[in-house]
């Protein structure tokens, strides 16, 4: 509508006043006095007074008017003004809560998203390092085993891993070998000992015959220089006698000197005879002390003082024994460092399995993000409320002011409609974490 | 030091005391002590008592060995009586529990 006609309306507004008065006031003329009397001269004087009034009625309806639209007008504008200012504030507000909020949250997420790869990369390291400690353990384990068994399992080795029960089957029987080779050693010294002692003793034994038969040949010794003495009597004798026979020649002269020479000869056999046995003896003599020095050497022989076998003995027995403690100990320590692994395995286990919650913090914080996020559209949402330029007349201000206030509440409406769907959004996955966490 | 050996026959049973230090130098006495009772068709039984032995060596042990062999070929029987502390030692080290009744 151009602007002279819009100033008109009231003009015309004053005017269809005016004239509806004049109906009005010759309507009453008209009731009072009758039609007759319309035409006479005072009632045009009438006319004309009430045509002035009319006039004047209208130019004071007139300025009236005006004055209150001025006045309206005046007072739309403020209104007007106040509210484009308090919606140009808000606006402004939300923009710089907007700017600040997706700020913070700008810096939120990226917070988060470092809390999340430090997460993952702590519980990735956390997890292998677990791991290699149970296989440590386990390794562990198969090398107390394998220390106390004393024989390596190359068959066992590589299986190892793959399960438990495996492992436990073969913890029993390996002790049976460790047993056996150090109790056979010690059997074997105890043997060779018994075997050493019996010896010694045959030794002996042979000894002491021996000694029984030297003494025998003593005895044969004695009787054969008991026999000897006997001959040396007798060639003593015949010696004495062959003396005589030589004096009963010598006597005889010359009918006895045949005699003289068998009398000489037997004499020089009794003196041979006597060499003879002197050899003899002396042979015996060293015969005799022969078998007295070997007798000394079989004495030397034969005691064999029997105290070194009750030491070996007794030593023996005493290795017997450290090694049964010993073993009975290997088999408490090998028990202890078993049910030690296996408390370290369970423990791993648990810590592996808690570890887990890496998937669920990274669940939660996509969520947190996701919440961010729908704040960021939010905020940004509310920062898009619009500006509202000072309208410049009386129409156009109360017109703009309701339409700024209508599209005000329209952004609101827009916003509260988009909080609700996002709202709506997350929380629906809140419940499958909630059912998650139980793992903790 | 030498062995005192002393000779009781009663029974049948010849019983031979040792008192003192049973090694080689005992030889004589021993063998003399029971060269008799062997030859005794009357005695079915020989005892050594060595309940007075404070040492023994391994002649010592030759000789009871080799009276064992002489008793058996006799077909008499043989037994070694009151053995105690080092001398059932040395006994038991030698096995002679399972070669010989001992008392």
């Amino acid at each position: 509508m151009p602007h002279t006609l819009k100033n008109l309306i009231p003009f015309a507004k004053a005017a269809l006043a005016g004239l509806l008065l004049l109906v009005a006031g010759i309507g009453v003329v008209v009731y009072l006095f009758g039609v007759d009397h319309l035409i006479s001269p005072s009632h045009i004087a009438l006319i004309a007074v009430f045509g002035v009034i009319y006039i004047g009625w209208t130019i004071i309806l007139y300025w009236a008017l005006t004055a209150s639209r001025h006045k309206d007008e005046a007072r739309w504008r403020e209104i007007n003004r106040e509210v484009t200012e308090l919606t140009h504030d808000t606006r402004q507000l939300f923009q710089e809560l907007s700017e600040e909020y997706n700020g913070q949250f700008q810096l939120a997420q990226e917070e988060l998203h470092r809390v999340r790869d430090i997460l993952s990369d702590a519980i990735g390291k956390l997890i292998n390092s677990f791991t290699s400690m149970e296989n440590q353990n386990r390794n562990q384990q198969q090398i107390s085993l394998r220390l106390t068994s004393q024989q390596p399992h190359p068959e066992q080795a590589p299986v190892a891993g793959e399960n438990n029960e495996e492992d436990e089957d073969n913890a029993a029987p390996p002790q049976q070998p460790s047993d056996v080779s150090f109790e056979k050693f010690v059997g074997e010294t105890s043997e060779t000992l018994s075997m050493f002692v019996e010896s010694t003793i045959e030794t002996s034994k042979s000894a002491m015959r021996l000694v029984e038969i030297m003494d025998s040949v003593s005895a044969e010794v004695e009787d054969i220089l008991n026999i000897l003495g006997e001959i040396e009597s007798i060639s003593k004798q015949t010696n004495l006698l062959a003396l005589n026979a030589a004096i009963e020649a010598a006597r005889a002269g010359e009918a006895g000197r045949g005699f003289a020479v068998v009398a000489d000869e037997v004499r020089d056999l009794s003196t041979r005879s006597n060499q003879f046995s002197d050899q003899i003896r002396n042979h015996m003599t060293s015969v005799h002390q022969a078998v007295a020095s070997a007798e000394s050497e079989i004495n030397a022989l034969a005691s064999r003082d029997m105290n070194f076998a009750l030491r070996s003995k007794t030593r023996v027995q005493e290795m017997m024994d450290n090694i049964q403690t010993l073993n009975q100990e290997m088999e408490v320590s090998v028990e202890e460092l078993k049910r030690i692994a296996e408390q370290v395995a369970q423990d791993v286990g648990t810590a592996v399995t808690s570890l887990q919650f890496q998937d669920l913090t990274s669940q939660l914080i996509h969520h947190i993000d996701q919440r961010i996020g729908a704040m960021q559209s939010i905020m940004s949402s509310i920062a898009t409320i619009g500006d509202i330029k000072e309208g410049k007349d009386y129409e156009e201000a109360s017109m703009e002011c309701h339409q700024h206030l209508k599209q005000f509440k329209h952004a609101i409406i827009e916003a509260t409609t988009l909080i609700e769907k996002v709202r709506h959004n997350p929380v629906a996955q809140e419940h499958m974490t909630a059912g998650d966490i139980e793992l903790f | 030091m030498t062995l005192n050996v002393n000779l009781a026959i009663n029974e049948g049973i010849a019983r031979i005391s040792l008192d003192g230090r049973f090694d080689f130098n005992s030889q004589r006495a021993f063998r003399s002590s029971y060269d008799d009772p062997l030859n005794d068709p009357e005695i079915h039984s020989i005892e050594i008592d060595m309940k007075a032995v404070d040492y023994l060596d391994s002649s010592a042990l030759g000789m009871l060995l080799l009276l064992k062999e002489r008793v058996e070929a006799a077909n008499k029987s043989l037994a070694l009586a009151n053995c105690r502390g080092t001398v059932k030692q040395v006994l038991d080290v030698a096995n002679f529990h399972k070669l010989f009744t001992i008392r």
